[in-house]
């Protein structure tokens, strides 16, 4: 990355009546900027670079911008995002500057991405694609570098801002936007991803590590204590066992007969061949009771459930786990009603 | 106080943007993009705009939690897919004690690391969407990379932004926000 000078202090109203196209379009995007508080001086598209430019070019049209509004910095440092832009090696490469808008202070910047103890080195931003509901963590070569332009500095001085590029790996060629997620600032939905234009491409090394693309699940409740997980390519169902059965037992209520007709329907319009159906206890009470309780349960809903699905060819694997896979605390009561539970997961 | 929140000077400045954007966008998107794709959200809040989403103290719910003031600057959602986003601008309002982001962790399913993930979203079929996670748990709201300089604290007299990420139902108009601690915030739009 390259340090750059901050632009000048402008009047809001030269702004809005004069200015070239892709200026106002920076400030417009860049609420920040107006910062009237703490003397912070209203930034512009048009810096002066005070070395030599990055090969981003961070003086080029802003698209969207966040502020750090989670950081010491506060509403003094910016986040900047110039381009979203598919190469022709699978990737995505995105272009942004990080500006301080200070006029004292300096302002602690993220690393670049770097293979290091825990998973938050690698993934100071991320990039989501909402179709899909996928994570794209940046790439990195075999080593733990970022293939990114590796800024250096730890921090960016008053006035200044630093600017680069981090690859991603690409979605699929039907995506037309992606969501840029960093720890500091709020998410900016639906940046642009333009196709493989006049600017120059950053090739990369021959030892570039694999891709590294995760799921994101929604996670929502209902009043009877039921979960739902969702990702791009599956749901999941846990069902609260204080619902389907009785204390101890693994004969079915009428409640849970209804609530298994709903999910009988889903399953009939989903796509997937496979039905797994997992029983869970939380950690009270005996393990050498609750394991065999729990299969018996998830036996208890296959047998129900195999019965009411009508698509043809559907296959059942039920099975049991006790309280080894928790999906809420057990310190409280309401994460235990959460944890005694039958999941059924199929695909989306 | 001493802010670390964005402030704007009063202008209406979110309006003459909308009106800049309105006659910009086009001319400037046809240079990097497809006609087809969508100009991108804006989501940074202003501290001096007045909190339009709506807003609520601290509650007894936490104990030792000092008084707070909780309000909703932004809650817009992906006009591509499911995804909406929360800023959530916590202001401590006590004299001595820090307020610790991991106040703020969900109190009942699991999140891995102590981040922003308590903050609930009810929609009118009394459906509670949780903050949405990643296959290795980290929930995608602030402060799920600690190593970041990352604000963990809101002290004495001062503000900080948080945000979190959900996934909500195709037409959902408004919700109810929940914040451990504070009262609940009711019929917030999705923007």
């Amino acid at each position: 990355m390259k340090a750059q000078a901050a632009g000048q202090n402008r009047p809001r109203g030269v702004i809005i009546s004069f200015l070239a196209l892709t200026f106002l379009l920076s400030a417009c995007v860049t609420s920040g900027e107006s910062d009237g508080s703490n003397g912070s001086q209203q930034g512009t598209a048009t810096e002066t670079p005070t070395s030599a430019p990055s090969p981003s070019g961070s003086s080029s049209p802003v698209l969207a911008s966040t502020t750090t509004t989670s950081t010491e910095a506060g509403a003094n440092l910016r986040i900047d995002i110039h381009s979203l832009q598919r190469q022709k090696n699978d990737t995505v490469v995105l272009e942004l500057s990080l500006k301080n808008l200070g006029s004292e202070e300096d302002a602690s910047l993220p690393n670049p991405p770097l293979q290091g103890e825990g998973s938050a080195d690698v993934q100071p931003f991320s990039l989501i694609d909402g179709s899909n509901r996928k994570k794209h963590l940046p790439l990195l070569y075999s080593e733990g570098a970022c293939y990114c332009s590796d800024w250096s500095e730890a921090s960016v001085e008053s006035s200044n801002s630093v600017s680069g590029w981090i690859a991603f790996p690409a979605p699929p060629d039907n995506v037309k936007s992606m969501i840029f997620v960093s720890a500091i600032a709020p998410p900016i939905l639906d940046i642009p991803l333009s196709q493989t234009g006049k600017k120059v491409e950053h090739p990369a090394r021959e030892d570039l590590a694999a891709p590294e693309i995760w799921d994101v699940r929604s996670l929502e409740g209902d009043l009877a204590g039921n979960t739902r997980e969702e990702t791009g390519d599956e749901v999941s169902i846990s069902l609260s066992t204080d619902v389907l059965f009785a204390v101890g037992k693994s004969i079915l209520t009428d409640k849970a007969q209804d609530k298994l007709r709903q999910v009988a329907l889903e399953i009939d319009n989903s796509p997937g061949k496979t039905v797994k159906i997992d029983g869970h206890t939380d950690d009270s009470g005996n393990e050498s009771i609750n394991n065999p309780l729990a299969v018996e349960r998830a036996q208890a809903v296959e047998e129900s459930l195999s019965s009411m699905v009508n698509r043809s060819g559907v296959e059942f694997d039920a099975e049991g786990h006790g309280s080894d896979e928790p999906i809420a605390t057990n310190e409280t009561e309401e994460g235990r009603k959460k944890n005694r539970r039958v999941t059924i997961t199929f695909a989306s | 106080m001493r802010m670390r929140v964005a402030r704007a000077s009063g202008v209406p400045f979110a309006a003459i943007c909308s009106i800049g954007a309105l006659l910009l966008v086009p001319s400037t998107v046809s240079a990097s993009t497809s006609p087809q794709e969508h100009q991108p959200s804006a989501p940074t809040p202003s501290a001096d705009s007045p909190p339009a989403l709506g807003s609520s103290q601290t509650n007894d719910e936490i104990d030792d939690l000092p008084d707070a003031t909780a309000e909703i600057v932004g809650l817009d959602g992906s006009k591509t897919s499911g995804f909406a986003s929360l800023t959530v601008r916590i202001t401590n309002n006590g004299t001595t004690e820090d307020i610790h982001y991991a106040q703020f962790e969900n109190p009942t399913y699991i999140y891995r690391e102590a981040v922003f993930s308590g903050i609930s979203l009810i929609d009118g079929n009394d459906t509670r969407h949780h903050p949405v996670m990643d296959e290795h748990d980290y929930c995608l709201c602030s402060g799920y990379a600690p190593r970041l300089p990352f604000a963990a604290f809101v002290r004495p007299d001062e503000s900080v932004d948080y945000w979190a990420m959900y996934y909500l139902p195709e037409n959902t108009k408004s919700v109810d926000v929940k914040i451990p601690g504070f009262d609940p915030i009711e019929d917030v739009p999705v923007g």
